[in-house]
């Protein structure tokens, strides 16, 4: 679902002044974007999902601070970001209860996802820095500009290329057995 | 061929970072004099496109968010949250409510004493939904069997465990409980 830049500015003032079914119409335009984002970055559909309805209810409350400078998908992506890098931050080392990571189990099931180019992918995934990651998921996930990903994650432009080469050239290299 | 994230120029002097962008931005074909009579970026262009393409096509894959992230959603900024109450009874002295957290506690504890159920999918609780729409209220959990369990028998049992523990234990009477096995597991 895609909200106009004009139709969405009228839900956000709508919104703004306590309208839930205008908020509403925001989460729906918004969902999936953040869903996906979530879900990449923290690799499980659960977490992602009390992420992005983290995102959305945060995004409520603090709706009186939101500028409009800013893209609206660009202040959903900075909290939805910073959700899930908390949320990372916050796991322990251990691998979570039912969720077993690649690797984690031996077995038939193990061996096929071990052999399926995607579970590799996932793995160099989850292995970049939390940092990397969402720069290479905002950029390529996204399709955020540069200047959009360093508004989100709060750093330079050049800071966000050259996390995004090192991302890149870290999934090209896990990449060398599938191509 | 190795890429070292660190390296930041091929052995020909291009800049690799380049290189990756270009593949990046679908230009796999050499561009400018230099590459074009270079043989060791053509095979480095060719080799970053053939890698780059898996990344590429699952990066960009569609993802749909749950039908249930909206509702959720208003259901917090609404008050009532995912802490939300069930009421379960009304006197004139009074109402008894109990939170979803301790209906899930129940219907966790209840499933897991079924023969063939090994353990919840997922973490707890978000494994276990529940939703309360004017009154009604029905649980979703997805869970682990035994091998060799007859799984819709043990599916029988865990809804009619939790029914049955739900009401003793609660008060509070299920519309529907939806088992869903996810995996086996000794």
């Amino acid at each position: 679902m895609v909200a106009t830049a004009g139709s969405e500015a009228e839900l956000v003032r709508r919104a703004r002044a306590g309208d839930r079914g205008a908020f509403e119409g925001i989460v729906r335009c918004h969902q999936d974007q953040i869903y996906r984002l979530s879900l990449r970055m923290l690799g499980d559909a659960w977490d992602a999902e009390e992420a992005a309805q983290d995102t959305f209810v945060q995004a409520w409350r603090r709706l009186g601070g939101f500028r409009a400078e800013a893209s609206l998908s660009t202040w959903l992506y900075r909290i939805a970001t910073n959700r899930c890098l908390n949320m990372l931050r916050a796991r322990p080392p251990v691998e979570p209860v039912g969720g077993p990571e690649v690797g984690a189990v031996e077995g038939p099931d193990h061996i096929v996802e071990v052999r399926s180019e995607v579970a590799s992918l996932r793995v160099a995934i989850r292995e970049l820095s939390t940092d990397q990651r969402a720069v290479l998921l905002l950029r390529e996930s996204e399709g955020c500009s540069y200047a959009e990903i360093g508004a989100i994650l709060g750093i330079s432009v050049a800071a966000v290329k050259s996390r995004l080469h090192r991302a890149r050239v870290c999934l090209i290299d896990a990449m060398a057995a599938w191509a | 061929m190795s890429l070292d994230p660190h390296a930041m120029r091929l052995e020909c002097g291009a800049d690799a970072a380049t290189l990756v962008q270009q593949v990046v931005d679908g230009r796999v074909a050499p561009t400018g004099s230099h590459q074009e009579s270079c043989e060791l970026c053509q095979a480095t262009l060719t080799e970053l496109a053939r890698r780059w393409r898996v990344a590429d096509r699952w990066l960009r894959e569609p993802v749909r968010a749950p039908r249930s992230l909206v509702e959720s959603v208003m259901s917090r900024i609404g008050g009532s949250g995912p802490s939300d109450r069930h009421r379960v009874a009304t006197t004139p002295r009074g109402a008894t409510t109990i939170t979803t957290r301790a209906l899930v506690v129940v219907v966790a504890v209840a499933a897991l004493e079924v023969p063939g159920v090994r353990r919840l999918a997922g973490r707890f609780p978000s494994t276990i939904r529940s939703r309360d729409q004017a009154g009604t209220i029905t649980v979703a959990l997805e869970l682990v069997a035994q091998p060799h369990a007859d799984l819709r028998r043990a599916a029988s049992d865990v809804r009619r465990r939790v029914v049955a523990d739900c009401a003793w234990l609660l008060g509070l009477e299920l519309a529907a409980v939806d088992v869903a096995f996810v995996d086996l597991e000794e």
